[in-house]
């Protein structure tokens, strides 16, 4: 927790940083307005505690271009008066500050003052976070709904162009649709999950019996691109998840980026290996077997910009397909959060399609 | 005159000797400053006195910093060297105890 005291006075500041000196609290030090927007270049501040009057820029001005500038808009700010400044205080606090301490302030009180305010911006961190999660997760949700739907549209189409195979058509629609209901419960449970009221329930599954569920969602896609997914996955590899989401989320949105991502005629590779651990097994750095999963493509790849933030929901971008295929950008968060739930890591590994290069492609390793 | 005894805070024991040396070195200037007629100064000087004393645990400095402030806006030169000798023979008979 870091706060900044801009004062020109050297007996306020070191009093200031001797009275906080028992709390969990890094005290940084302005003695004026110019050197304080320095510190606030660098740090990340939470609480301001600002001086009315000083020489070149006073508290209102600073106040004013904190207020002004969004990187600073949301930290609380405290002026600090002596009494008689308290009526000009007033179209301070007009200015966005949350507070003023008078001087000479008690060390009681000008404690009890900062908790308050530090726990109230913590407070608001936490919602407008919470927020934006939740933003994040209704994109999230209309992407990973828009792949059953769009299948069972697929096979309504087929069925009006080949009625005789109506009978299987139904069941992959009826696949599809009880897919994009799980999804739907998903988000409920994931939800619950974030708030603590439940967690996901993991259970050993066969690997490759999973792999073919996903498989059939998402091959259609895959097809219209003549692309082939070749799958090298034993079936005798378990994994503990919690099935739903392996498939709808995690397997279903690393194929769908590979195959988006693939270019025409190639091949995506689906490969898993079991790696044993424990007293007996290969390595014994493990406490027990890892499964290693890869989704491989040899595709566009990507820049490494891209590569780094592509499981930060705040930076993630979208990019088109090699065909032009949209997407969200949300897709590899989720992913992250449902393999770390497993209690599982995930890494990618990509080399950007550049001339000369024939190398490029993308893997997602899943590690469980 | 009778001595002052004050019980402070001991975790301002580090900052309280330097805050003091700064007020002395502060007064030894004011007669110079009351000749020049610089009251932005006094007036600046008393408000930080008037704004740290109390919170040190030296009220004495706040009050002689308050009254002083309201002396150097009415630029009353007699009561400002007043205040500040005052406060020149009240820390000159200061006892200070850490607890």
């Amino acid at each position: 927790m870091k706060i900044l005291i801009i004062d020109d006075n050297p007996d306020i500041r070191n009093l200031i940083k001797v009275i906080l000196r028992p709390y969990d609290i890094d005290v940084l030090l302005a003695d004026s307005g110019k050197a304080g927007f320095e510190v606030l270049e660098k740090e990340d501040i939470e609480l301001i505690i600002l001086d009315i009057i000083m020489p070149d820029m006073d508290g209102f001005e600073v106040c004013k271009t904190l207020k002004g500038d969004p990187q600073t808009a949301e930290i609380p700010v405290i002026f600090l008066s002596v009494k008689d400044e308290t009526t000009s205080l007033v179209s301070g606090l007009k200015l966005g500050a949350v507070d003023y301490i008078s001087k000479p302030f008690h060390q009681d009180e000008f404690i009890a003052r900062i908790k308050v305010h530090l726990a109230l911006h913590e407070s608001r961190t936490l919602l407008r976070s919470r927020l934006e999660e939740n933003k994040q997760l209704i994109h999230i949700l209309s992407h990973d709904l828009k792949n059953p739907i769009g299948c069972a549209q697929s096979f309504v189409e087929l069925m009006n162009e080949d009625p005789d195979n109506t009978e299987e058509y139904m069941d992959y629609i009826k696949l599809s649709l009880e897919q994009g209901l799980q999804i739907i419960d998903l988000v409920r449970h994931f939800m619950a999950i974030k708030d603590k009221k439940a967690k996901l329930e993991l259970k050993k599954r066969n690997l490759r019996q999973l792999i073919d569920i996903a498989l059939s969602i998402i091959m259609n896609k895959a097809r219209e691109k003549d692309i082939s997914v070749d799958v090298n996955v034993d079936s005798g590899i378990y994994i503990e998840v919690d099935e739903v989401s392996f498939i709808n989320s995690v397997l279903n949105n690393l194929m769908t980026n590979a195959i988006k991502f693939s270019f025409p005629g190639s091949v995506i590779e689906i490969n898993a290996e079991q790696i044993p651990g424990g007293k007996n097994g290969q390595d014994p750095g493990l406490e027990k077997d890892l499964i290693r999963i890869c989704v491989v493509d040899q595709g566009m790849g990507m820049p490494e910009d891209i590569r780094q933030n592509l499981f930060d929901l705040k930076k993630s971008v979208s990019r088109s397909g090699t065909e032009g295929e949209l997407g969200t950008g949300f897709g590899m968060p989720l992913v992250k959060k449902f393999v770390e739930a497993y209690g599982g890591t995930i890494e990618i590994l990509s080399v950007e399609k550049k001339e000369g290069r024939d190398n490029h492609g993308t893997t997602a390793v899943i590690s469980l | 005159m009778d001595r002052h005894e004050l019980i402070i805070d001991a975790d301002f024991q580090d900052l309280v000797p330097d805050y003091l040396a700064r007020r002395k070195t502060e007064l030894e200037t004011i007669g110079e400053r009351v000749e020049e007629s610089d009251f932005t100064y006094l007036k600046r000087l008393s408000h930080d006195w008037h704004g740290t004393g109390e919170s040190y645990g030296i009220p004495f400095v706040s009050e002689i910093g308050e009254a002083l402030n309201r002396a150097a806006k009415a630029e009353d030169k007699a009561t400002i060297l007043s205040l500040a000798e005052k406060l020149e023979q009240y820390l000159a008979h200061l006892d200070i105890r850490y607890e």
